[in-house]
């Protein structure tokens, strides 16, 4: 999986499992926000799988949402919100080919499908970090890049760029005050 | 309707959700399940005549600890499996680990007895009917489990009923432990873990008919 793919499945998680949590609290509006969300991915994924049928495919939609309400206490917050999506997600297809007596087979796929973005999405995010770090010195650009992107450790990050550790921290802060600063400006 | 709709409609008044939520609503069905069954074996057999002196002896706690550990270890299964998530089977395992020390204590039971009580000491008086009575005291225990775990989100519902059978047999073996009168653990061995065995292989059997949701 490459990179931005996977920081963009981070976000996904991050941001779903905020919004469950608020809504497991009793956070109406989270959850509409959450629900909302689901159903997109739930529509792209359900139809990849059904094809044509609309019809059949927003059914599922439908069903999965009112399962994701209604056993929304079988979901454990110290485990990945996605995973319990696509499981119920899941189960629900497989349950509509049973139905249909249909003899395709589900495919144990990677959990993650469900919630990967799309190619020009994942394009375009790409475009958008090396655009926004365009603006900075090399050294800072660097910093970032290793850490906050490739996810390496400071001691690692310091060894691939061959700037020290503190180097590395003090480029990583400033470069991301820079960012933050000029983000400020544009907003 | 429009889904968009739908969203708004289960929006409107969202319930705070309990931490521990599913563990409660597992125990509180439990507890009405095995009440149910105390009630039953009341009002049909009654329980063993010395049962106030029994209490107090080694035979019937064995019994005790050994279903007791069975119903929690098939309790925290049953909730793994009540989670929508994949899970390997293998925690199944984990279920013989009270069967297994139940055969260490037996077999040193029986290494210390005199060869005539042997036969006596496996099958004691009422070996056919044991796990027959278990599974019978088990159903009102059984038939709870399997409601709630329909509500919650079962995904593999062979492995999630048999976990749910086995936590109800371990549950009727322990009320039935106040009416049977046996003490070899030999005994025990035998016919209270095929009596929990019988019921758990029951909810696998009807785990996919029953828990489908």
């Amino acid at each position: 999986m490459s990179e931005t793919l996977f920081i963009a499945q981070l976000n996904t998680e991050a941001e779903l499992r905020a919004l469950m949590v608020a809504a497991l609290q009793g956070d109406g509006n989270a959850h509409h926000a959450l629900l909302s969300k689901i159903a997109l991915k739930l529509r792209a994924f359900f139809g990849r799988r059904l094809g044509r049928d609309a019809a059949e495919v927003e059914d599922l939609v439908q069903e999965v949402l009112i399962a994701v309400h209604t056993r929304r206490d079988t979901y454990d917050p110290s485990r990945p919100l996605t995973s319990w999506v696509y499981a119920i997600a899941r189960y629900k297809l497989a349950d509509c080919f049973r139905r249909n007596h249909r003899r395709e087979m589900i495919q144990l796929e990677d959990d993650l499908e469900l919630f990967s973005v799309d190619e020009s999405e994942q394009y375009s995010a790409r475009q958008d970090i090396d655009q926004m770090l365009a603006v900075l010195p090399d050294s800072q650009r660097q910093a970032i890049r290793l850490t906050r992107i490739d996810g390496l450790s400071t001691a690692e990050a310091a060894q691939r760029s061959g700037q020290s550790e503190s180097l590395i921290k003090v480029n990583v802060h400033r470069g991301m005050k820079r960012l933050m600063a000029l983000h400020a400006e544009v907003e | 309707m429009q889904t968009s709709d739908l969203i708004k409609q289960l929006s409107t008044q969202v319930m705070p959700v309990k931490r521990q939520s599913l563990v409660l609503r597992l125990l509180l069905m439990w507890s009405c399940g095995v009440v149910v069954a105390l009630v039953l074996l009341l009002f049909s057999t009654g329980v063993r005549r010395d049962l106030a002196t029994a209490i107090f002896t080694l035979p019937f706690w064995i019994k005790w600890i050994y279903a007791g550990t069975l119903i929690a270890i098939g309790a925290s299964l049953s909730l793994k499996f009540a989670r929508p998530e994949r899970q390997s089977i293998h925690v199944l395992w984990w279920l013989m680990l009270p069967v297994i020390l139940l055969t260490l204590i037996a077999m040193l039971d029986l290494s210390h007895a005199p060869a005539k009580d042997i036969h006596r000491m496996w099958l004691g008086h009422s070996a056919l009917m044991c796990p027959w009575n278990i599974l019978a005291v088990s159903l009102p225990v059984f038939i709870a489990l399997m409601f709630i775990m329909r509500r919650f989100a079962p995904t593999q519902l062979v492995t999630a009923g048999f976990a749910a059978g086995c936590t109800a047999g371990a549950s009727g073996a322990t009320v039935y432990a106040l009416l049977c009168n046996e003490n070899a653990t030999p005994f025990i061995l035998a016919w209270y873990s095929l009596g929990i065995l019988l019921c758990g292989l029951l909810g696998a059997t009807l785990g996919p008919k029953i828990l489908r949701w």
